[in-house]
């Protein structure tokens, strides 16, 4: 897993398999700025994007909007990815209700090469 | 060392002392001197003033950040945000002296929980934690969102971040 953190622009970026980058990917947008990119076939998390990383960490609560409006059997096939740890780390959300928060910014700072 | 408060006990082995083998850096950071790795707990400020301490008892699931020990002593008011989440203020200056955090990583697991004490608070007494609930202190910790009382417990991580951590 690489993590990729541009602080002008306060966009995370985790790439949780280099090799998988290449192959073909859905995306689903969680939100504005929150994107998660597995693969077309067989749904791995290849990519989790957050813009506005630290702001959006900063709220008690976010809704994502973006999860509510995914169909019930694309919800049904994110559920599991989204409680593995590798995304719980930095994002938590409520299937229910869509609410939820951005986790995991003093990770940044263990990392010597953060910015 | 054994440490004990309220009837709870903790082993030096769960006693992680912190604040004093870190320095301060910039963006609320700390620098452990002996490992040169960084870690960030957002405390800079409670840093520089203070010793700050955080016991975790794995068996208990219980996170107890003691802000200032020599505190520890003075008459004390606590605020009970949520079943199990209690913060301690000296009673006249309302400083900060303790945070509890019963079932600590098994609430860090909730993408939302209510802080129904939070909402049974006055209003001054809301009035008067606001801030400190938004200081770097606390939100390493707990965020709430004062107006609804909901909100999350934050980085669970920092305990995997100590190299003493069990």
């Amino acid at each position: 897993m690489q993590l990729s953190y541009d602080s002008e622009g306060d966009i995370l970026e985790v790439v949780f398999d280099e090799n998988l980058q290449q192959a073909e990917q859905a995306a689903f947008e969680f939100r504005d700025g929150v994107v998660l990119y597995t693969t077309a076939v067989t749904m791995q998390p290849v990519q989790l994007t957050l813009v506005s990383y630290r702001e959006l960490e900063q709220f008690p609560v976010i809704h994502f909007d973006g999860w509510n409006a995914l169909s019930k059997s694309d919800k049904a096939l994110l559920m599991p990815i989204l409680q593995s740890p590798a995304i719980s780390a930095f994002l938590r959300i409520d299937p229910q209700t869509g609410d939820g928060h951005i986790a995991g910014a003093n990770m940044l700072e263990a990392l010597p090469v953060a910015a | 060392m054994l440490w004990a408060k309220n009837n709870l006990q903790i082993s030096q082995k769960a006693l992680y002392i912190i604040a004093e083998n870190f320095t301060q850096r910039e963006h609320g950071c700390a620098r452990r001197r002996s490992t040169q790795q960084f870690h960030c707990y957002g405390l800079s400020k409670l840093i520089e003033q203070n010793i700050m301490y955080l016991s975790y008892d794995s068996e208990g699931d219980v996170l107890e950040v003691i802000f200032d020990e020599e505190l520890h002593r003075a008459d004390q008011i606590a605020y009970k945000l949520r079943l199990g989440i209690v913060l301690y203020l000296t009673a006249d200056a309302k400083q900060l002296v303790q945070l509890t955090l019963v079932s600590y990583r098994a609430l860090a697991e909730f993408p939302v929980i209510h802080f129904e004490g939070w909402n049974a608070l006055s209003k001054s007494d809301r009035a008067l934690l606001t801030p400190l609930l938004k200081s770097p202190a606390i939100s390493a910790f707990l965020r709430i969102d004062p107006q609804t009382g909901d909100g999350h417990i934050a980085s669970p991580n920092m305990l995997e971040a100590l190299p003493l951590a069990a």
